[in-house]
């Protein structure tokens, strides 16, 4: 075993695979695209520098970041106080979450983004009981701005952010809290100290694919926001389809790319990935 | 101990989350009544004109098909690599393979319109425009980052003592990779296939790049003459498939109480 | 083989590519004949038994694609124009309103590429070098914008007529077939007794409260907020931009902003808006989706040349014209506006409009005069960098 081990671990055979897939069928093109960020209109780092110059770029980007971050930290937390629920309750009421969301997902987001209007909108179901009752004057604005895309988001990753934590908590042996708080632990710090760092992998997993679904959504935004909620994704689809502006909208794609890399490095120094994405102690 | 107080709250908690989460799949059951010809709630009269129209126009029906075989195709293909490569990247666990890991999210990073384009670009000297394959192949590229980070999750949890111990029990590598691991990250395994289905029978993007006549899935029919108002069959499609997720699930639920039933007799 | 060579050659002499005469026995001889000559002279060609100028002359005398022949698509290519646009009901008016009459006369059917003809879609076909789409239903300014970039085959104006459009209208490498344009409806409800007239009420949230909605890719509503601060109708170009961001801004808190034309129909029919920028072409379809509740003013509505431009390098090469040429005739025409809401740019057929459209027709009698044009040039050349100013603007 040692011997194989200084040439090529085995495992690299069955990481080829998708690797060579992605090698072959997706990066050149992808690199090509993102090269114009460089060549487009003109050779140099004239794009880049438009990040500096022009306040609407950075409006834009920031918007995207915080509305990502806001996304990510309630459907996160909202996930896991589902997934919680989940795991520690009976198998047929657990059916019947399952189920519920399951059936959330089939929605197209033709229909969730008219559902939302429909029930939250200054004519919607919502506000025209709620004016009806009395408790309003006038109609509360829920849709058609940046509350409504928050809505309308955080909605469409609560599963998202649900399974992979279930993942990682199905895994926990139940008896462990019981044995902390049998040890003399209160159920909070039981919580935060022994729970909590065990669905640490199911958390990481959850917020990553949550904050990088997130990034790239655009009609969502675009539709609940009323048009004023601008996110990077729609900038760069109208730079590239309707504007003809291929080097902004290659250089926000790469910019897009460093910040979640960036963002990976950071954590990796946080915490070690490997443990938390799961590697065999040698 | 799970009956203490904050367990029923968070319970609650849940189950109202839980109607929030469903609540737009309530919605588009009035609304796929409506008799109008765009998306609304019915007043007062209803109509089943969406559904006929779903089941008996050649047009749905075929879009559903090719919906449901590209979907299921990526979904296999898609859980098959990223499974195998986060198992792999979990036994080499060393920085090179954390750096490929890091590489491998690129499809989820990239804004799906530049995938889009790039596929288009390829796919025309390879010829796999408007096919199938075409379609599953970059569906898969697509969706697979999605696999690989549900399954490393699994993996993160699974006891590596337990691989030990079935080693010193004499297993080969094989037998410990069949009985050991794999049934263990069977949570990690149908998350990601789920999430690989759902992102190849939603999406549009691409689709639009990549497909002109052959192939003309859901997401195309229903985006189709998106300048003029939606067209409600998308919400009667939508009911549909919540009916057969709600079917499917009590099917499960009744086999699996037959087993257990069997199991004690 | 020379003999036949010279039989093929004074053949396509005598067919230069004009426009066969409709009699109906000749055309399926002709194009069995085509077909066959064609198949006949490919494979020969690629045998070295056929010179390219007189392979190439042949191809082009039938109107194909030298690269659909070389592909052994000859059939497919010679039988079909593709027309790009965006499917939905545009689909089918435009299959009945011109496909079956462009059959009728030249025996090619007509295929429908439902994607969406955007400008980098476009673009990006072109350039990749797999150009599927004859025909793209696109706007004029396209026309401007791809056309000197060499994304655009010119118009071949011996067969597509110049004068059966608006003058202005029918430019190198695109011509208006239809005009749609950008008009509100308001909501009959909240202002039936002082209803707004023009674009300075629109923009009048003191003297009209309510929300209101525009488009977002800045088209027209430029030109809206303009007339809107006093601009006349005919002095809009070269469009101020400063000025016409300060107008829209000082709407801003009571805007909404589509980008479809579905999201501008849900803003009106679920009563988001209390006066809404539609397309003028949906007008009639918003009256009575909320049964008359919302009413269309025309006045001061900006007309917007729809138009049909070509993707260079074209399968069906130079038949395309004659599709141009059919949706041109006032029949065709005339039926655009009967199913699509799509007024005429043939003045031909600004006359024969029927009593009951002439509301909602923007060059019928009654509304001509109170119209504004929209300007493809300024748009082709200025469009990209007004779009952006106008997100930032609204973002």
């Amino acid at each position: 075993m040692q011997t194989f081990n200084r040439s090529i671990h085995p495992g690299w055979l069955i990481i080829a695979p998708l690797l060579v897939l992605v090698v072959t069928l997706y990066l050149g093109p992808i690199m090509n695209i993102l090269w114009l960020s460089f060549t487009d209109p003109e050779p140099g780092l004239g794009n880049y520098a438009k990040l500096g110059e022009s306040d609407a770029l950075l409006r834009i980007v920031w918007t995207t970041v915080r509305i990502c971050i806001v996304t990510t930290l309630f459907s996160v937390g909202l996930g896991y106080s589902i997934a919680y629920a989940m795991v520690h309750c009976d198998q047929r009421q657990k059916n019947y979450m399952l189920t519920l969301l399951l059936v959330s997902f089939w929605i197209s987001i033709l229909v969730r983004t008219f559902s939302w209007l429909m029930l939250l909108g200054r004519k919607g179901l919502v506000n025209g009981t709620l004016e009806n009752i009395g408790l309003i004057a006038e109609p509360i604005a829920f849709m058609r701005n940046e509350l409504g895309v928050l809505i309308g988001m955080i909605h469409y990753m609560i599963p998202y952010a649900v399974l992979p934590l279930l993942v990682s908590m199905q895994s926990i042996d139940t008896r462990i809290m019981d044995a902390s708080r049998n040890l003399g632990a209160s159920g909070s710090q039981s919580f935060l100290r022994i729970y909590l760092p065990l669905t640490l992998p199911g958390l990481v997993a959850s917020t990553l694919l949550v904050f990088i679904l997130s990034l790239g959504f655009y009609v969502t935004p675009a539709v609940l926001g009323g048009g004023k909620v601008l996110m990077v994704a729609e900038y760069i689809s109208v730079q590239l389809l309707v504007t003809l502006k291929w080097g902004t909208a290659a250089m926000l794609a790469a910019l897009m790319l460093f910040g979640v890399l960036a963002m990976l490095w950071l954590m990796s120094k946080f915490m070690k990935l490997s443990t938390v994405f799961g590697g065999t102690t040698r | 101990m799970t009956s203490g107080f904050f367990f029923k709250f968070n319970r609650v908690g849940a189950w109202i989350l839980m109607l929030f989460l469903v609540t737009p799949a309530l919605i588009s059951i009035p609304v796929s009544l409506t008799p109008k010809r765009f998306l609304s709630m019915p007043k007062g009269e209803l109509s089943l004109r969406h559904f006929e129209k779903l089941f008996t126009s050649e047009q749905w029906l075929s879009s559903f098909f090719q919906s449901g075989v590209i979907a299921v195709s990526t979904s296999l293909l898609a859980t098959f690599l990223g499974t195998i490569c986060a198992i792999g990247l979990w036994r080499v666990s060393s920085k090179l393979s954390e750096l490929v890991r890091a590489f491998l999210l690129l499809p989820l990073i990239i804004p799906q319109i530049i995938s889009a384009m790039a596929f288009y670009r390829l796919w025309i000297p390879l010829g796999l425009l408007d096919s199938y394959a075409g379609l599953i192949i970059a569906h898969t590229i697509l969706a697979a980052p999605m696999v690989l980070i549900t399954v490393s999750a699994s993996l993160a949890s699974f006891d590596p003592k337990l691989e030990q111990a079935s080693k010193n029990l004499g297993a080969s590598n094989w037998t410990t990779m069949h009985r050991v691991i794999l049934p263990s990250i069977k949570p990690g395994v149908f998350a990601g296939a789920l999430f690989a289905f759902i992102l190849s029978w939603d999406e549009i993007v691409v689709t639009l790049f990549i497909s002109k006549y052959s192939v003309y899935t859901l997401p195309r029919r229903m985006w189709n003459g998106i300048r003029e108002n939606t067209d409600p069959t998308v919400a009667a499609a939508a009911v549909v498939l919540i009916a057969i997720t709600i079917i499917a699930f009590m099917i499960f639920v009744i086999l699996s109480r037959r087993n257990t039933r069997s199991k004690d007799a | 083989m020379n003999a036949l060579n010279e039989e093929r050659s004074k053949a396509s002499h005598q067919r230069s590519g004009k426009v066969p005469e409709p009699n109906r026995r000749n055309e399926m001889h002709d194009k069995q004949f085509m077909k066959e000559t064609l198949q006949d002279s490919a494979k020969a060609y690629q045998e070295g038994r056929l010179d390219r100028r007189t392979f190439l002359a042949l191809c082009g005398a039938s109107g194909i694609a030298l690269t659909a022949v070389m592909a052994g698509d000859a059939e497919a290519a010679a039988d079909h124009v593709v027309m790009w646009n965006w499917g939905g009901q545009s689909e089918e008016c435009h299959s009945s309103a011109i496909g079956d009459a462009f059959t009728a006369n030249t025996g090619k059917g007509l295929k429908f590429d439902t994607s969406g003809p955007l400008e980098g879609k476009i673009k990006e076909m072109v350039d990749s070098g797999n150009v599927t789409a004859d025909v793209a239903d696109g706007d004029l300014f396209n026309a401007v914008s791809l056309g000197p970039t060499g994304h655009l085959e010119p118009i071949d104006y011996s067969v597509v007529s110049r004068d059966k459009t608006l003058p202005g209208y029918a430019l190198e490498f695109g011509v208006s077939i239809i005009l749609y344009g950008y008009a509100f409806v308001y909501d009959t409800k909240a202002y039936g007794d002082n209803p707004p007239q023009n674009w300075a009420d629109f923009f009048d949230t003191a003297k009209f409260p309510g929300m209101r909605s525009l488009y977002k890719w800045a088209n027209g509503s430029l030109e809206a907020a303009l007339m809107a601060d006093g601009v006349a109708g005919d002095a809009l170009y070269p469009l101020d931009m400063d000025r016409a961001l300060t107008k829209i801004q000082s709407i801003k808190e009571d805007s909404l902003y589509w980008g479809s034309g579905s999201e501008a129909h849900s803003m009106v029919v679920n009563g988001e808006v209390s006066m809404g920028m539609i397309w003028q072409n949906r007008g009639r379809n918003i009256e009575n989706d909320t049964d008359g509740r919302y009413k269309l003013v025309n006045n001061q509505a900006m007309a917007m040349p729809g138009a049909y431009i070509v993707p260079k390098g074209n399968p069906a090469g130079s038949s395309v014209m004659q599709f141009i040429a059919t949706a041109q005739e006032v029949p065709a025409q005339l039926a655009l506006l009967d199913c699509l809401g799509m007024t005429p740019s043939n003045p031909e057929a600004f006359g024969q409009i029927p009593e009951d459209q002439q509301d909602y027709a923007i060059t019928s009698a009654k509304n001509i005069d109170k119209i504004v044009y929209n300007d493809p040039e300024w748009w082709g050349k200025n469009g990209g960098d007004a779009v952006n100013a106008f997100l930032d603007a609204i973002s």
